[in-house]
C-alpha cells in the first residue's frame, strides 16, 4: 500500500484500517459503505477533517489562528508542498508498458479535466463582468488545475480494476504538478522568457537538491546525522522554490524522481524518514486552508464551476482515458476519481504564496470548498463492487 | 455486420452518461452565465481582537509583496541622466569625505519600457534634445507641453516590458512607486486612497490626484503590487496626480506616428482671477491678459484687460489651462478664443507661433558662446541658447584654460579650435569656474542633409576684445 499523500502508513493508519466504522455510525452506513468502495477509510479523507477545523480556528471564525501566524507557518506549508512532491515522484514509475498507458491515460485525463473547468470558468467570468486584478487566464487555470487531481488508495483486497484506477489517480499529479507550476510562474512574470526562467530555476533547484540529498543520505554517519540531511534537503526545496517564487510541488517532484532513479537507498531513506513528519505536516497543510478561507462572494461563485465542471471533466476524462485503458469502464473510472486530494488545495495554496491578492484568496477558498463538496459528490456517486470486472 | 458492431461500441452506456454529462454541464453553464456580479461591496475593518493585534503582519505582508513586486518591475526601469549643473562639478578627496555637497544632485528621470522598442519619460521640465547614451537610450520623440518623451531602446535585450494595468486604480489600495535615486531604482509603497479625478489641461483627460500629503517625485512610476503599470506621478497646481497608464501609453504611440510635436504660444502673459478682478471683469474664470507683446500673434486680436475664457470653443478656468490649451495648437493654425472685454463677451482669432525650444537649433556648427581675453585663457562673456557650449554646460564666467591640445588659449585660438572639429566629432576643454577645474566636451553635431554651408566657415563663435 502506498499512501503517496501522507508518506506513507503509520501507527494511525494502521488503527484505522483495523477499526470497524463505530455502531453509532450505521445510520449514514450508505455513505461510508460507498466511501470504502473507494478503498478509502470514512476518515482517511483528511481533507473534510481538517479543512473546516482550520476554518473554525481561522480568523473567519474564531480568530485563533490569526493572520499573523499563518503568515510566520508559510514556510512549513513550503516544506509539506515539497515533501507531497518528493512522494509523487518517486511514485512515477514508468519502467513497463503498463505503467507507461497507464500515465498516458492519467494525463488525457487530467488535461482534458484541466481544460473542460478552465474553459468553463474562463467564459463565466467574462460573463457575469469580473474585475480580477489578476490575469483571468491564469486564475481559471489554476481552478482547473487544481480540479483536475484525483485521490484512492489501493488496499490489497481489491481487484484488479481498483488497482489500475488507482494507478491513474497517482499518475494524474503529474500533470497537474507540471501546469500548476507552469501557472505560479506566469504570475507576475514579466514576459515569457521571465516565466521560462523562474520554472527552469524551479527544476534546477529540485536537480541540485536531489543530487545533494543522493551524495549525503546514504553517507550519514548515524541516524539523527541522516535525518538531518533529510531535513535539510526538504528545507532546501521548499525554499529555494518559494526563494524564486515558483512551486515547491515541482522542485519536490524532480527531487523525488531523482532519488527513484538513480542506484542506490535514496528514496527508501527520504521515504522512511518524510514518513515520520509528513502526517503533521498535511494536517498543517489542510489547518492553514481552512484558516484561509474567506467566505467571499467571489468565492462562492467560483465555487460552482469547480464543483459543477470538474464533475463534466471528470467524466469527460474518463471516458477518453477508457480508450487508451480499454479493460476500464468510463463511468467506474469518472466515478473513482471523483474523490479529490489535498494536492488540489496545496496548489491552490501555493498560488496564494505567489500572489497575494484577494482574488488568489478566493480562489484558494473556493478550491478548498470545492474540494469538500467533491467528497461529498464521491460519497453519492462510488460504483459499486459488482461492477468490477 | 462491422458497422453495426462499431455502431454498437460508439454507443454504449458510457457514450451515452458522456453525452448526459456533457448536455447537462452546457446547460448549466448558461444558466450560471445568466448572472452578473454584484459590485464589490465596502471594505470592512476586521472586527476579530486577536485579527487587529495581527496588524503587523500585514506590513511584513506588504514589505514583501513591494520587495516581490520591486524585482519584477525594475527591468523594465532605466534610469536617465538629464543635463544639469550639478554634472559640471569636480571633487577631490577632501570634497567627498568632508565637504557638504554644496549642490543638488545631478537631475534624474526615469524611463518605462512600454515595449520591447520603446520607453517613456516624464521630466515635468524641459525635456533635454539628448540624453546620455550611457542608459541605451535616445529620444524619438518629445511632446514639450507636457514635459513627455519617447525614447528609442538601442540595446538589443536586458529588459522586459511589463503589461498593462488590468486593475482600478481608482480604489482605495497600495501601490508600488518607481523612482530614480543616484544609487539605482528605489521602490516603495504608496498609498493611493483618495484618487479623485480631475480634467488636467496639460493631459486634456481625467487624471486622478493623490493628494497633497502624498510625497512622490515628479515623473516616478505606479505599478500595482502584481506589477502591473499603472502610471506615471506629476504634479499638477501642488497635487501630486497619477497620469493612468493607458493614456500614457496611447500618448506615447501617438507621439511615436507624429514625431516632435511644435509647441505654440501667442506671446501673452496672464494672470489669475480674484475676488475683485472677477468682480471687475464680469468674469468668475479664465486667463486676465496681463501683457500683449507688440509683434506677437495676439497684438492684433487682445488687448491688455481682456479674460480669455475659451480656447477653441473649450472652456479655460486658469491662466495655465488658457496657455497649455493654446500651445497645444499647431503654430500657424487658426485658433478661436472667447475673450471678455469690459463686460461684453467677443470672439477673436490668433494664429499662434512655434515656441523656438532649447536645442532647436542644435544642428548649427557654431560654438554659441562669446569669449574675451583672460590672463589664464579665454572668459566666457556670454552663452547664447542651444548653442554647443551651452549644450555642453559652459556658463558665463567660465574660463577657458585649455581647448584640445592649446593651452591657455586667446579666444581667437580657442575658435580655430573648435573650427577644426569635424562634424561630429568632440572638443574637450579645461575650464575654471569659482576655483573649480572641470573638463567639458563640445560636441559639433552633423549639419542637416539641406543646410546651407557658410562661406567662410565663420561664425562658430564670437570673439570679443
Amino acid at each position: 500500500m502506498d499512501y503517496r499523500e501522507t508518506g506513507g502508513v503509520d501507527q494511525l493508519d494502521v488503527n484505522l484500517r483495523e477499526a470497524a466504522a463505530p455502531p453509532r455510525l450505521r445510520a449514514i452506513d450508505f455513505l461510508l459503505r460507498t466511501r470504502v468502495a473507494l478503498g478509502l477509510q470514512p476518515v482517511t479523507a483528511p481533507a473534510v477533517l481538517f479543512v473546516p477545523l482550520g476554518f473554525v480556528l481561522g480568523p473567519q471564525v474564531l480568530g485563533l489562528l490569526p493572520r499573523t501566524v499563518i503568515t510566520h507557518l508559510d514556510p512549513a506549508v513550503t516544506v509539506a508542498l515539497a515533501a507531497i512532491g518528493i512522494f509523487i515522484g518517486m511514485g512515477l514509475e514508468t519502467g513497463d508498458r503498463e505503467n507507461r498507458r497507464l500515465l498516458g491515460a492519467a494525463s488525457v485525463q487530467a488535461f482534458l479535466t484541466i481544460l473542460t473547468v478552465a474553459s468553463a470558468t474562463l467564459w463565466l467570468m467574462s460573463q457575469w463582468g469580473l474585475r480580477l486584478d489578476l490575469a483571468a487566464g491564469i486564475v481559471a487555470a489554476v481552478m482547473g488545475i487544481a480540479a483536475s487531481v484525483s485521490s484512492a488508495s489501493a488496499p490489497d483486497r481489491l481487484g484488479e480494476t481498483h488497482r489500475l484506477i488507482t494507478r491513474i489517480a497517482e499518475f494524474d499529479d503529474v500533470v497537474s504538478v507540471v501546469a500548476g507550476a507552469i501557472a505560479v510562474a506566469a504570475v507576475g512574470a514579466a514576459g515569457i522568457e521571465h516565466g521560462l526562467l523562474r520554472l527552469g530555476e524551479v527544476v534546477a533547484a529540485g536537480l541540485l537538491a536531489g543530487l545533494a540529498g543522493w551524495l549525503l543520505f546514504e553517507r550519514a554517519h548515524s541516524i539523527a546525522e541522516r535525518g538531518v540531511f533529510v531535513i535539510g534537503a526538504l528545507a532546501l526545496i521548499g525554499g529555494a522554490a518559494e526563494y524564486v517564487n515558483g512551486s515547491p510541488l515541482l522542485a519536490g517532484m524532480v527531487a523525488g524522481i531523482c532519488w527513484k532513479r538513480l542506484p542506490g537507498r535514496a528514496d527508501l531513506i527520504i521515504r522512511n524518514d518524510v514518513s515520520r513528519f509528513q502526517h503533521p505536516l498535511v494536517v498543517l497543510l489542510l489547518v492553514v486552508a481552512g484558516a484561509l478561507v474567506e467566505v467571499t462572494p467571489l468565492a462562492i461563485w467560483l465555487l460552482a464551476p469547480f464543483v459543477v465542471f470538474r464533475l463534466a471533466g471528470k467524466v469527460i476524462g474518463a471516458w477518453a482515458a477508457s480508450w487508451v485503458v480499454p479493460s476500464l469502464r468510463a463511468g467506474d473510472l469518472a466515478a473513482y476519481l471523483l474523490a479529490p486530494g489535498l494536492l488540489g488545495i496545496g496548489l491552490a495554496l501555493n498560488f496564494v504564496q505567489v500572489s497575494s491578492t484577494e482574488v488568489a484568496a478566493a480562489v484558494a477558498s473556493a478550491v478548498a470548498l470545492g474540494t469538500l463538496a467533491s467528497e461529498v459528490l464521491a460519497l453519492l456517486a462510488a460504483p459499486g463492487r459488482d461492477r468490477e470486472r | 455486420m462491422d458497422h453495426d458492431a462499431g455502431g454498437q461500441r460508439l454507443w454504449t452506456r458510457e457514450t451515452r452518461l458522456l453525452l448526459i454529462t456533457v448536455g447537462l454541464s452546457l446547460a448549466v453553464l448558461l444558466v450560471l452565465a445568466r448572472f452578473r456580479f454584484p459590485d464589490q461591496e465596502p471594505l470592512e475593518l476586521p472586527t476579530q481582537p486577536l485579527q487587529r493585534l495581527a496588524a503587523r503582519a500585514a506590513f511584513d505582508d506588504l514589505s514583501a509583496a513591494v520587495a516581490r513586486a520591486g524585482e519584477r518591475v525594475r527591468p523594465s526601469l532605466r534610469i536617465v541622466p538629464l543635463p544639469g549643473p550639478a554634472e559640471a562639478r569636480s571633487f577631490s578627496l577632501e570634497d567627498v569625505l568632508w565637504n557638504e555637497p554644496d549642490e543638488p544632485p545631478a537631475p534624474l528621470a526615469l524611463a518605462y519600457r512600454f515595449r520591447p522598442d520603446a520607453a517613456l519619460m516624464l521630466t515635468q521640465s524641459r525635456v533635454p534634445p539628448s540624453i546620455p547614451p550611457v542608459a541605451g537610450l535616445s529620444i524619438a520623440a518629445v511632446d514639450e507641453v507636457r514635459g513627455f518623451a519617447v525614447l528609442r531602446v538601442e540595446e538589443e535585450s536586458g529588459g522586459s516590458w511589463q503589461p498593462l494595468s488590468t486593475s482600478n486604480p481608482l480604489a482605495p489600495q497600495y501601490l508600488l512607486l518607481a523612482e530614480p535615486t543616484q544609487a539605482g531604482v528605489a521602490v516603495r509603497p504608496l498609498f493611493g486612497g483618495a484618487a479623485d479625478p480631475f480634467v488636467d489641461p496639460q493631459w486634456n483627460q481625467p487624471i486622478l490626484a493623490l493628494g497633497r500629503d502624498v510625497h512622490a517625485p515628479d515623473g516616478a512610476f505606479v505599478f500595482s503590487l502584481e506589477s502591473a503599470f499603472v502610471g506615471a506621478v506629476i504634479n499638477r497646481l501642488g497635487v501630486q496626480a497619477i497620469v493612468p497608464a493607458d493614456a500614457l501609453v496611447r500618448a506615447a504611440e501617438q507621439l511615436l506616428a507624429e514625431g516632435r510635436r511644435p509647441t505654440s504660444t501667442i506671446d501673452v502673459r496672464v494672470q489669475r482671477l480674484d475676488a475683485s478682478l472677477t468682480a471687475a471683469t464680469g468674469s468668475p474664470r479664465g486667463a486676465l491678459v496681463t501683457e500683449v507683446a507688440p509683434d506677437g500673434p495676439a497684438a492684433a486680436a487682445l488687448i491688455p484687460g481682456d479674460v480669455i475664457v475659451a480656447v477653441a470653443g473649450r472652456a479655460v478656468d486658469t491662466p495655465e489651462s488658457a496657455l497649455l490649451e493654446i500651445a497645444r495648437h499647431a503654430p500657424g493654425s487658426p485658433v478661436p478664443l472667447d475673450v471678455r472685454r469690459r463686460g461684453e463677451r467677443l470672439q477673436v482669432t490668433v494664429r499662434p507661433r512655434a515656441v523656438r525650444a532649447a536645442g532647436a537649433d542644435r544642428t548649427s556648427g557654431a560654438l554659441g558662446a562669446a569669449l574675451r581675453p583672460d590672463a589664464a585663457g579665454s572668459r566666457v562673456q556670454s552663452v547664447e541658447a542651444g548653442g554647443a557650449a551651452a549644450r555642453a554646460g559652459l556658463e558665463e564666467g567660465d574660463i577657458v584654460t585649455w581647448a584640445g591640445d592649446v593651452t591657455a588659449p586667446a579666444p581667437a585660438r580657442a575658435l580655430a579650435a573648435w573650427e577644426e572639429v569635424p562634424a561630429g566629432a568632440t572638443l574637450l576643454a579645461g575650464i575654471r569656474r569659482g576655483g573649480m577645474s572641470l573638463v567639458v566636451a563640445l560636441r559639433k553635431p552633423e549639419p542637416p542633409a539641406d543646410a546651407p554651408r557658410p562661406a567662410d566657415g565663420r561664425g562658430a563663435g564670437t570673439v570679443r576684445d
